[in-house]
């Protein structure tokens, strides 16, 4: 039984991966539309950039390398969105950056504009979802009919935009309860760590109090990770059975992850695994600040761009896998080779 | 999870106390002679102090006896003793240092919590008797708290004694006192964090008297100490358990009853003596060894969990002794002390005679910075603090400035440039930053910026003259006058000046006021009488002065000459018409540059001018930056590509480098594009992380 609980987890992580790697052009247009949408603010600050670096010399330094004599006038003067730019965007640390952001809830206390940028992402992505779900399930030869698309049928570009916008006020929904309990994630983490702080504030050892931080941390990860699992099966569940409200399929999304909890946690856990190696191998390759001529800067640019491609491909494997599970696990899919079988 | 170890009751450590001050009482009065007698006197001495102190560490108390005998070393009689009790800064939240603290926002007392009862502290003087020509005298009845600096009347750190009869010049009196102090949850780099006690200006401490008066300022949040030169000879009882650091050398360890040891430190020719406790010490034992510098044994104290850290402190003591010995002068004392305290103590960077706390974390990458450049700070205080004493209440600068600026030399010399480092993992939000370092070796901080806190220094440039006095300087942009403008006036003028001169400038001040106590006018003295020029224009501006320095190349042209309108001798006029420029290019044209520099900034000081043209030609001008702006024309076969003010960076203080060089034809793009394609980069992985959400 375990066997074949882990046979039908392998097999969906491999139908979530072909149905992704049977999808460039909609992994690349996720990725255009956020270079796109990103664009912009890149011109906005090039923009406070070039007026900072001016007619000096810094231009020299600067095209060699990060100047921190630069940048502290630069930081001092500027505000707003360009007050974001800082050395540690360089290389790996715009990763990591990102990541202790995620990690700390400290994405939703950046500037302004940097929150409508997030926003307007978002938004697009929940445009897109129901779409996106329908078509890997389309791939994938699952039941997606609805009163007007037929069994295993893949969505072109048009239709996968409409099924989106269809679908979006019910995923909407679903994102809404997810954001609550987001944040009730980040509020408790934002109370547990400075409690650990000041429990601690008779401990000598900074080894100490990092082990209670890392189990604290482990548990916020667990909590974050736990939400955005159950709300993956949830909009999946919302996409493929449209005759569910979301609260119902909420329900039946907790039934699926509870009462499947391995298979879950395997296919979930296991694209994890894979994508941190991903970004770990990214942050090892990451161009630095050394890029000196248009061709150099280009290429780094393209590294970087290629990295976020295959991030854009990794969110679609994690939702392609998780719609394969639940095609298998609802006797949607068709069933497993017998070779397979305990 | 390490605690308070085992605690002995209360009852039971006070019987132990006055066991312990009753053994020491017959020989606590001589014992500053036998510590004076330790060869020859290379201060004045005038202010010894025997003290027998007895920790508790579970109630957080020391008890104390001590006995000073002081000398008036002034020309004219005093009937008064001033003496500072620091530790009342944080007896309760009107203190003149807890209100000021409130000011800089950093206080955890101040801003964000009422602190738990462990946190406050006090010094009680229980009893004091004046010792004069074998007479005893209670000064108890006539001591009365003062507040020379604000009048607050809630203030309690400076205590003073009337004394029955003034004390003549030259006259010597001893003070017998017994007190109790409350240590504070550590706080401003003193105090414990479980087992940890770091014990800094603990006791009962005269100010100093000077042909003003008494100079005993209160305690401020912004400023330290003053103290006259003197010896010490303490004893220290405590639990066994605890590994103990003090100024000075032990010289005896004794079991006393009940597990309690007392230490006995002895130290002569300083100005104050600090003591650490804690049963988790590691201890590493070296010696420096510099042809041509007296040796010097090193003791450290390290978290166990800094072991693999030990060497790291070790160079950067030794290149700190070595550097600053053959610069300035040698480290006279044989023995210093470095302690590593207790994680999240807030005791570390601090200085003390013979003894300082450094400071690092459980990962600090190497070429970072860190230990390093804390421990090489605090061991230059050795020499700029330690041995020439100047008044940190009203001239920090002296000390702290100069130290900035040696220690940046140090670290530049002996370390090279460090790498920028950032921490991650910062989960609580602390001000100690994140568990994990990452460093990129690519971008790498420069002295002359960042060591001499030129960042700072920028916002508060015009914020206060340097010649106010320091405690009066407005809390929040203090420590960027006393150490990040001196740092940079100092740079200013090594580069103005040669390192040689400067380096002369430093060494006799350093050799002339060891053991003593220089004022401002002292160092400028010293700088015109060595340099052999009148730097009296320049301190005038940068000490007693506000104003900011900013040099820019405001303006600059480069045309090709093509005369227009009527042309040749008077008998062969001929017309010629045209575009400005229009023959650009072509040969045996020359060009016409124009180049203006302003003075933006209130500040003066002179200047080159560097033109560089498309021909690789330099042409070096000079000015005296006196007039808001002046305009250098030249005529040159090509083209300027750019100009610059102050093209070496001699001018550390000047606030806009940004401005100092202008190009004929920016040249910004490629860089801007590069620098704004990486943070596209970072904000689309932003914008991904944030879509996890939906």
């Amino acid at each position: 039984m375990i066997e074949r609980r882990k046979t039908e987890a392998w097999a969906s992580i491999n139908d979530g991966v072909r149905s992704t790697l049977g999808a460039p052009g909609l992994v690349s247009s996720l990725w255009l539309a956020n270079l796109l949408l990103a664009l912009p603010a890149g011109w906005l600050v090039r923009q406070h950039v070039s007026h900072s670096i001016g007619p000096s010399l810094f231009h020299q330094t600067l095209r060699e390398g990060f100047d921190l004599d630069w940048y502290s006038e630069y930081e001092q003067a500027t505000g707003g969105l360009a007050a974001t730019l800082r050395p540690s965007i360089v290389g790996p640390g715009a990763v990591l950056d990102n990541l202790e952001l995620w990690f700390s809830g400290g994405l939703f206390s950046q500037h302004l504009s940097l929150l409508a940028l997030a926003l307007a992402h978002a938004v697009l992505w929940l445009l897109l979802l129901g779409g996106i779900i329908a078509r890997l399930a389309g791939m994938q030869g699952l039941e997606t009919a609805t009163d007007s698309h037929a069994t295993g049928e893949v969505l072109g570009p048009a239709g996968l935009i409409l099924r989106g916008v269809r679908m979006s006020p019910r995923i909407l929904q679903l994102s809404v309860v997810a954001g609550l309990l987001y944040f009730a994630v980040y509020r408790l983490a934002w109370i547990v760590f400075p409690w650990i702080e000041r429990a601690c504030h008779d401990v000598t050892q900074e080894r100490t109090l990092l082990t209670y931080h890392l189990i604290a941390a482990v548990c916020v990860v667990a909590l974050l990770t736990a939400i955005n699992l159950l709300f993956d099966y949830a909009k999946i569940v919302v996409v493929l059975e449209p005759k569910l409200s979301p609260s119902s399929a909420l329900a039946r999304a907790m039934q699926l992850v509870v009462a499947n909890a391995g298979q879950v946690a395997l296919v979930y856990y296991g694209l994890g695994a894979a994508l941190l190696a991903v970004s770990a191998l990214y942050l090892l390759l990451a161009p630095g600040a050394g890029q000196s001529t248009t061709l150099g800067i280009l290429g780094a640019f393209v590294v970087g761009q290629l990295y976020l491609w295959f991030r854009f491909a990794g969110r679609l494997v994690f939702l392609g896998s998780a719609t394969a599970l639940y095609g298998r696990l609802c006797g949607k899919a068709a069933p497993l080779p017998s070779a397979g079988r305990p | 999870m390490r605690r308070v170890g085992r605690q002995v009751a209360p009852g039971k450590l006070a019987r132990i106390a006055l066991a312990a001050l009753a053994a020491g009482a017959t020989s606590s009065t001589v014992a500053a002679q036998d510590v004076a007698g330790e060869g020859r006197a290379l201060s004045p001495r005038n202010a010894n102090y025997a003290i027998e102190v007895t920790l508790d560490p579970g109630a957080k108390i020391l008890t104390g006896k001590q006995t000073v005998t002081w000398r008036n070393t002034q020309h004219k009689a005093t009937d008064e003793l001033w003496l500072h009790l620091y530790w009342n800064a944080w007896r309760n939240s009107e203190s003149t240092w807890l209100r000021e603290d409130q000011i800089r926002g950093r206080s955890e007392y101040g801003k964000h919590k009422i602190p738990g009862k462990d946190a406050w502290s006090y010094l009680l003087v229980q009893s004091a008797q004046l010792v004069q020509e074998h007479v005893r005298t209670d000064l108890m009845a006539g001591r009365r708290y003062a507040a020379p600096d604000d009048g607050n009347p809630n203030d309690r750190t400076v205590l003073v004694f009337s004394l029955p009869a003034p004390v003549q010049p030259g006259q010597s009196v001893q003070l017998e006192m017994t007190w109790r102090a409350k240590i504070p949850r550590t706080f401003a780099r003193t105090g414990f964090r479980g087992d940890f006690f770091f014990i800094a200006h603990w006791f009962p401490k005269l100010g100093v008297f000077e042909p003003e008066g008494w100079n005993c300022h209160q305690y401020h949040a912004g400023t330290e100490f003053f103290s006259d030169y003197g010896n010490y000879d303490v004893r220290i009882t405590l639990p066994e358990r605890f590994k103990v650091a003090a100024t000075g050398r032990r010289r005896s360890k004794t079991p006393v009853s009940d597990g309690m040891v007392t230490h006995r430190f002895q130290q002569a020719d300083v100005h104050g003596f600090a003591w650490t406790a804690s049963p988790d010490y590691v201890t590493k034992q070296d010696t420096f060894s510099e042809p041509g510098l007296p040796p010097v044994e090193l003791s450290l104290f390290l978290q166990p969990e800094h072991l693999a850290q030990a060497a790291r402190h070790l160079a950067a003591t030794k290149a700190t002794l070595k550097l600053y010995g053959t610069w300035y002068g040698p480290y006279p004392y044989g023995h210093l002390t470095i302690i590593d305290p207790a994680y999240g103590a807030g005791a570390g960077g601090m200085e003390y005679p013979t003894l300082f706390t450094a400071g690092t974390r459980l990962f600090n990458p190497p070429g970072g910075g860190r230990p390093e450049g804390v421990t090489v700070h605090e061991a230059g205080h050795q020499f700029w603090y330690g041995l020439v004493g100047n008044n940190e209440f009203e001239h920090a600068w002296i000390d702290e400035g100069i130290n900035t600026f040696s220690a940046g030399r140090v670290m530049d010399v002996a370390f090279g440039r460090r790498a920028y480092v950032k921490r991650y993992f910062n989960p609580a939000k602390t001000r100690r930053g994140g568990f994990f370092p990452l460093l990129f070796p690519e971008i790498r901080l420069s002295r002359m910026v960042h060591a001499n806190g030129l960042p700072g220094y920028r916002s508060a440039a015009i914020s206060d003259a340097q010649s106010r006095p320091t405690f009066q300087y407005f809390p929040k942009t203090g420590a960027r006058l006393s150490y990040g403008k001196t740092a940079l006036w100092l740079s200013t003028l090594e580069r103005y000046l040669g390192w040689k001169t400067l380096q002369r400038i430093l060494s006799t001040f350093f050799e002339r006021y060891r053991f003593k106590h220089p004022r401002p006018r002292d160092f400028f003295a010293v700088a015109n009488e060595v340099s052999g020029r009148d730097l009296g224009w320049f301190f005038e501006q940068v000490y007693y002065g506000s104003d900011a320095f900013d040099y820019a190349v405001s303006y600059v042209s480069s045309t090709a000459i093509r005369p227009r309108g009527w042309v040749g001798p008077d008998d062969e006029l001929s017309y010629r018409a045209g575009k400005p420029g229009a023959a650009s290019g072509a040969a045996g044209v020359n060009y016409r540059t124009r180049v203006v520099v302003a003075r933006k900034g209130g500040a003066v000081f002179p200047v080159n001018v560097l033109m560089v043209f498309d021909n690789g030609e330099k042409l070096l001008k000079k000015w005296d930056g006196k007039y808001r702006w002046v305009m250098f024309e030249e005529t040159r076969p090509s083209k300027l590509d750019y100009a610059a003010v102050d093209p070496e960076r001699v001018l550390l203080l000047d606030v806009n480098y940004r401005n100092n060089s202008r190009l004929l034809v920016s040249r910004a793009g490629l860089p801007a594009t590069k620098w704004a394609s990486k943070w596209l980069l970072w904000l689309q992985d932003f914008l991904l992380v944030f879509s996890y959400f939906v």
